[in-house]
């Protein structure tokens, strides 16, 4: 079923398109929609062939699907339309069956990634630079346009009574708020008995202090979030996305600084001057009593904010990054 | 290495109950005590005659009454004593409770969290414990 070529446009070949509350999902769309400024753009996902599901300013179309969302083979593939030779391809999660239908379908193309591509050497593909330092040999540096609403830097969290608490992004997935802490948090209130340490965790914002739990509310939209990491005095992410660690930008973006682990995503945000990061348990407390000291703290949030907003808090210089890179190798 | 253990309940000093004796109850019971010795009329000579007689015929007639009375009143002003003397002590050990539970807590951590970090050192970059 393969009708008709497409002009040189740039076809987005997604796995996460629709896995919204995926980190690499925000970005394939963020990608997408700033490509989509300065040319047209095919969305693929594992779909039915032939199907196409209207999803806000693209229409994102089937060429087959295996079982568990996997691209079907290059022979099962049915286009609607065919990729033009020269479009530019980008695949979100470059796995084995992205890159075989790449090298089926896009000759004489190039592709980025967006997550680290661990295939061959044989397939023309760099990944997208969107976080400095981290994607040595990629595209410029293209950073990103995360969103942040201000106002939640005027009022606090209706359900806190307080601030300058450590805000804790969990690293266990799928656990209700509840005792016993993650093993981090148990650390800091033991360490920093007076301090309340909020953890946010399946949706729900945990408050501890002195070791106790003190009560928990609820995180129910993308608002209370930036409204607990505004009025933190730090937030220790524990499991920072693997993209571009998205939940750190925003708290740099609303001025509080970072506690991180080494070797993550999350660390290159930290290392250009917007927070600390830690290897161990020690590391991890001398960090956040860093953080306590109210002209580091000030020091760091100014240097967070002048780095977050200016590579991911202006749409036009990143749709404008993203054109270039992508015309780049037309 | 294992994390903390986690306290059950919170170890905050609570608010100290206000004091018995100064209570509204006993106060009252204070005053109306003392009404009946010194009488509600004794502004005039009448009332002052007055009451003197009512005293005496009550002596006379219910003196075991009336001393059972006064014992009961400074029984319960000795209860009161005691109990505001237990809450104050029972204050100041949550107070000692919990400057324990602050000052050691946050030193055992720090420990801990040394020797963790030697170990590390010492295996070189081992992982974050769980």
């Amino acid at each position: 079923m393969t009708e008709g070529v497409t002009t040189p446009d740039v076809v987005v070949l997604s796995t996460s398109w629709r896995k919204r509350e995926t980190e690499v999902s925000f970005v394939t769309r963020a990608v997408a929609g700033a490509a989509s400024r300065s040319g047209a753009v095919t969305v693929i996902a594992p779909l039915p062939s032939g199907a196409v599901e209207p999803d806000g300013a693209f229409d994102v179309m089937g060429i087959g699907e295996r079982p568990r969302g996997e691209w079907p083979a290059v022979r099962e593939a049915q286009w609607i339309r065919r990729p033009h030779p020269e479009s530019t391809w980008v695949l979100d999660e470059p796995s084995e069956g992205a890159r075989a239908l790449f090298r089926a379908f896009g000759d004489q193309s190039t592709a980025y990634s967006i997550k680290p591509d661990a295939g061959d050497v044989l397939t023309r593909m760099s990944q997208l630079a969107f976080v400095p330092g981290l994607t040595a040999g990629s595209s410029e540096d293209l950073g990103m346009y995360v969103p942040i609403n201000p106002l939640a830097m005027r009022h606090r969290h209706a359900g806190l009574g307080f601030t300058g608490y450590v805000l804790v992004l969990t690293d266990r997935t799928c656990t209700p708020a509840a005792a016993p802490p993650t093993a981090a948090v148990a650390w800091l209130t033991s360490r920093f008995h007076r301090h309340d340490v909020v953890v946010i965790e399946g949706g729900r914002a945990a408050v501890w202090r002195g070791r106790a739990l003190r009560g928990i509310v609820a995180v129910d939209t993308r608002m209370d979030l930036w409204r607990l990491m505004a009025h933190a005095q730090v937030t220790v992410d524990l499991a920072p996305g693997d993209v571009i660690a998205r939940d750190c930008i925003e708290s740099l973006r609303l001025g509080t600084p970072i506690v991180v682990p080494d070797a993550t995503v999350g660390a290159a945000h930290a290392h250009t001057g917007a927070g600390v990061t830690f290897s161990s348990i020690p590391a991890l407390l001398d960090g956040v009593e860093q953080l306590g000291s109210q002209s580091e703290r000030e020091r760091l949030s100014r240097q967070g904010i002048h780095y977050a907003d200016s590579l991911y808090g202006d749409p036009s210089a990143f749709v404008t990054r993203v054109a270039r890179a992508l015309n780049q190798i037309r | 290495m294992e994390p903390p253990e986690m306290f059950r309940r919170p170890t905050d000093p609570a608010e100290p109950p206000p004091p018995l004796r100064s209570g509204d109850r006993i106060t009252a019971l204070h005053h109306e005590w003392a009404r009946m010795h010194s009488g509600a009329d004794a502004a005039t000579v009448a009332g002052r005659l007055r009451n003197e007689v009512r005293s005496v015929a009550s002596r006379i007639t219910n003196r075991a009454d009336h001393r059972l009375l006064g014992d009961l009143v400074r029984a319960v002003d000795a209860v009161a004593e005691r109990c505001d003397a237990l809450s104050e002590r029972t204050a100041n050990l949550e107070i000692i409770v919990d400057d324990l539970a602050r000052i050691l807590g946050e030193e055992v951590t720090q420990l801990r969290a040394a020797i963790e970090g030697r170990a590390a050192e010492g295996s070189a970059g081992s992982p974050l414990p769980q």
